[in-house]
This record gives C-alpha cells, sequence and structure tokens, in this order.
C-alpha cells in the first residue's frame, strides 16, 4: 500500500524492531509510520471487539497519535511494541466505558445464534451477528474496568500475563488476580462449574 | 477454556479496518508528525505518497477519508422490482421502493414471507412490533420484532433470506447525531480458517457443507443492513473506486425505527454510505458501511 522507496534510506527498514524505528523516529519521525503499518489493523480490531467498529475507528487513530506522542518515553528495551500499543488503546478504550457497556447491553439483549436452525442458517447468523452470546456479553458487562481490561488482553489481543502486566503497569500477580476473577465470574453467567487458573 | 475462546472467536470473526479507515487514520498521523514540535525535527519527507513541501506543509492538517471519485456510475443492483409504485401494505407485508432510478425490468410479485425454517421459528420468538418488510431487489426481509416474553422491553431487528436462514440481534438506539445505522451484513468470514474458528467441533464433512454454503452467500454479493429514522428515505453505497449503488429504504417499519438494505457486488469496497431525506438531502454520511 505504501511505496518503499519514502522509507529514510539510512536503514534497513523491513529488518529493524519496534525498538529500532521508535529510536529512529525520535529523530526522524517519519519512521513512526512503519509501526502504524505493523499495528494499525491488530489495534482496530480489538477495538471494535470493546468498543463496536464505529468507534474503533477514532479510537484506532488516537491510539497511534499517543503512541507518537510518547515515543520518547518508550522503553527500548523491549523489542516489541505490541503490549505498548494494546496499552495505550486499552487506556483509550477505558474513557469510552459507558460506550462499551452499551454495545454488551445491546448484544445481550440479542438473540442466541442457536435460535436459528440448520447449518446454512447458522452460517448466516454467523457472518451477519459477529457478536457474543447474550450470556457472555452480559458476563463482561458485569466485570469491573480492570478485570475486563486484563481478561479482553489475554483472550482477544493474546497477550501473556507479563505482556499485561507491562501494558497496564500493574503487577503481574494482580493480572493473575483479575484474570481469575473475570473467568471465574464469567462462568458463573455461563452456567458452568468454576474451575483453578 | 470455552468462555476465552468465545472471546477470541468473536475477536478474530471482526472484519478488519476498511481501507478507508486506514487511510483516514495514516492522514491524521501524517499531520499529528508534520506537527511535532521536537527542535530537532527536519522537514517531513513525503510519506505514503503524500507530499508536504515547506513550512506551511508541516502544519497543514490532513483530515478526512480517503477521496471519493467525482465520477458516479448507477449501478442496478435489484434483479426484480415490486409490482407496486408506492410502499404499501399487503397482507402485513410492507414493501420497499428502491430509491433511485425507475426500473426497466418487467415487474415481478413479492413473496410473502421467507420459506425458510429459521425465518419462521424467529418470527414466532420475536413477532413483529409493526410490519415485516420485504426488499425482493436485495432480497432481505427486515422487522423489529420483540421477545414474547411478559418483560421484553426492547425491541430486535430481525432479518431474513429466503433460503438461507434468519437473525435478530438487539441495538443501542439511535443516538441524537445518528439518522441511521449499520447493524450488519452478510458477508463476515471470508476463508476457511475463520469458518473452522467460529465451529471448532464440526466434523471435516460438516466444515466442507459449511464453507460451499458460505461461499454460497458470498457469491450473492455483500448486503448491508440496518435501522433508520423516519426522515430517512434513500441510502446509497459510494465504493471506494466512485460507484454509487442505491439502496432500499422501508420507512415506519416499527417501533418508530424504519429498516435499510442496500447489496454491493462481492468485488467492491465501500467507501461511506449515504443517507438522505426526502428531499434527497444528505443527513449522514456513514463511513464503511
Amino acid at each position: 500500500m505504501h511505496d518503499p522507496s519514502s522509507y529514510p534510506a539510512t536503514r534497513l527498514a523491513a529488518e529493524a524492531d519496534d525498538a529500532s524505528v521508535i529510536a529512529n523516529s525520535r529523530h526522524e519521525p517519519e519512521w513512526f509510520s512503519m509501526i502504524f503499518d505493523r499495528y494499525f489493523t491488530t489495534i482496530h480490531r480489538y477495538a471494535a471487539a470493546r468498543l463496536g467498529p464505529g468507534a474503533a475507528d477514532d479510537v484506532a487513530a488516537e491510539t497511534f497519535l499517543a503512541a507518537f506522542d510518547q515515543r520518547d518515553r518508550y522503553d527500548l528495551t523491549r523489542p516489541e511494541a505490541k503490549a505498548w500499543l494494546y496499552g495505550i488503546a486499552t487506556n483509550l478504550i477505558g474513557r469510552h466505558r459507558r460506550g462499551e457497556l452499551r454495545l454488551y447491553r445491546a448484544l445481550s439483549r440479542s438473540a442466541a445464534r442457536d435460535d436459528v436452525e440448520g447449518h446454512a442458517d447458522r452460517v448466516t447468523d454467523r457472518v451477519t451477528a459477529e457478536q457474543l452470546s447474550p450470556r457472555l456479553a452480559r458476563g463482561l458487562q458485569s466485570l469491573s474496568r480492570g478485570d475486563r481490561d486484563a481478561l479482553m488482553l489475554v483472550a482477544c489481543a493474546d497477550l501473556s500475563y507479563a505482556e499485561v502486566a507491562f501494558a497496564l503497569d500493574i503487577p503481574i500477580g494482580t493480572v493473575s488476580s483479575r484474570v481469575h476473577r473475570a473467568r471465574t465470574k464469567l462462568r458463573k453467567t455461563l452456567g458452568h462449574a468454576a474451575k483453578g487458573v | 477454556m470455552e468462555d476465552l475462546q468465545e472471546l477470541r472467536r468473536y475477536h478474530d470473526a471482526l472484519p478488519g479496518a476498511a481501507p478507508e479507515s486506514i487511510g483516514a487514520a495514516r492522514s491524521r498521523l501524517a499531520g499529528h508528525m508534520g506537527g511535532s514540535r521536537r527542535p530537532r525535527a527536519r522537514r517531513i519527507r513525503p510519506v505514503w505518497g503524500l507530499s508536504l513541501a515547506g513550512p506551511a506543509a508541516t502544519r497543514r492538517r490532513r483530515t478526512g477519508a480517503a477521496a471519493i471519485s467525482a465520477l458516479s456510475v448507477c449501478l442496478a443492483v435489484t434483479v426484480t422490482w415490486l409490482a407496486v409504485p408506492q410502499p404499501g401494505q399487503r397482507d402485513g407485508v410492507t414493501l420497499a421502493v428502491p430509491t433511485g432510478a425507475a426500473p426497466t425490468e418487467p415487474s415481478v410479485v413479492a413473496k410473502a414471507e421467507p420459506s425458510g425454517a429459521g425465518f419462521k421459528k424467529l418470527k414466532k420468538k420475536y413477532p413483529p412490533v409493526g410490519k415485516i418488510a420485504s426488499m425482493p431487489e436485495i432480497p432481505i426481509w427486515m422487522w423489529l420484532g420483540r421477545p414474547s416474553t411478559a418483560d421484553a422491553k426492547d425491541v430486535v431487528l430481525c432479518n431474513a433470506w429466503d433460503s438461507l436462514g434468519a437473525t435478530c440481534a438487539g441495538f443501542p438506539p439511535l443516538n441524537a447525531k445518528e439518522f441511521a445505522r449499520t447493524q450488519g451484513s452478510t458477508w463476515g468470514i471470508r476463508d476457511p480458517k475463520q469458518v473452522r474458528a467460529l465451529h471448532p467441533d464440526a466434523t471435516s464433512e460438516q466444515l466442507r457443507r459449511l464453507i460451499d454454503e458460505q461461499e454460497r452467500v458470498n457469491a450473492l454479493g455483500r448486503i448491508f443492513f440496518g435501522i433508520a429514522r423516519a426522515e430517512v428515505h434513500g441510502i446509497m453505497a459510494v465504493t471506494t473506486d466512485g460507484r454509487k449503488i442505491t439502496g432500499s429504504v422501508a420507512r415506519s417499519v416499527g417501533a418508530g425505527y424504519g429498516v435499510w438494505a442496500v447489496k454491493l457486488p462481492s468485488d467492491v469496497t465501500t467507501a461511506a454510505l449515504i443517507v438522505t431525506d426526502a428531499n434527497g438531502k444528505t443527513l449522514q454520511r456513514i463511513r464503511r458501511g
């Protein structure tokens, strides 16, 4: 989508890790466009999962604006910027808390997919709904913000507990507690027996 | 693990960012980088083909989505047209009039209701609070339903296709700035991996049938649909290559809402949906569709 010749010619941009790119961007801001190219769609999908597609555009865009502003503070010992960006996105999502809860409320009122019969119907249902089961949506709605943040970063962003700890700037033990508490609550909502982590 | 798996499936099944969203975000970042106050920031060299020249350019802000060509060709999405020229009620079925150019094909009487078992089941579970809107030119049937339980308050938007089933889903009310909203589309799954992710317990044979069915759905083109306020009379999709594709609106379907649908060929990408009033004036522009 972009012209590689527009990148600064001083480095082999394609092989540079995120930390190198961010380090370069401190003196040559246009390097930061590489971070955008690498992660925008990923961050957008995460924001859409939490806020819906409408708000995801703005939140995803603002994530990179904020990241650009904060690039001087990025820990260059971390080669991958994924957790850092998810942390910024999660913080911005927190400002849309009402919108997130509204989304889950709406999803919790929707018909269950198993209302529809037949494989063909189920396929059509899936492609149009692209949504959670009502019970799981209700469960997410009932979680505290901190527990939901940790759970969604593990489940949707596929971050490790250590990465979540970095993203949310909390101890790793706290991540474990929050995820365990969130899952216990969700299991109760879903009607499963509580299990240990 | 089922809770985590469902969350992951939900996340993975979401459509990716549309090209126009990516372009708009790139523009914002480019403008933001250009305004960077770092003392050693040099003149911004061209990025992504954007040409910024001179000090004035570094303060310039680019906003908005990708430019849309001024050229427009009204494509006929519909295959069959309704027998009646105006929306009316026939046996509880509201017939939607496609907005746009007058048809040239012979008129065809609209089918009253879809034949699928899924439609019958959901219509019983979420009885219409008003009418069932039939849009044979898409084709799609839509209604606003309310669960048949005593304490049900909120309505759901239901949509059905002739033999592909039906779905119903709740939605947040339109906010003050919204005249319409996209509530769904029919082409969310594009590759076998996603189908597998959504049906982890399916056998190989079941998966093959699901994928075949998905390809059949995809071949019909992509249908966007949603809700609209009463003052909405028209809807049109503008594609990234400048085409304008007229959709259908059914007004006053139920619970104070109208419904709309627009069908796109499978090879086009929507840049925006334009929502208009009775005079054709733009009420809202929905990016991405």
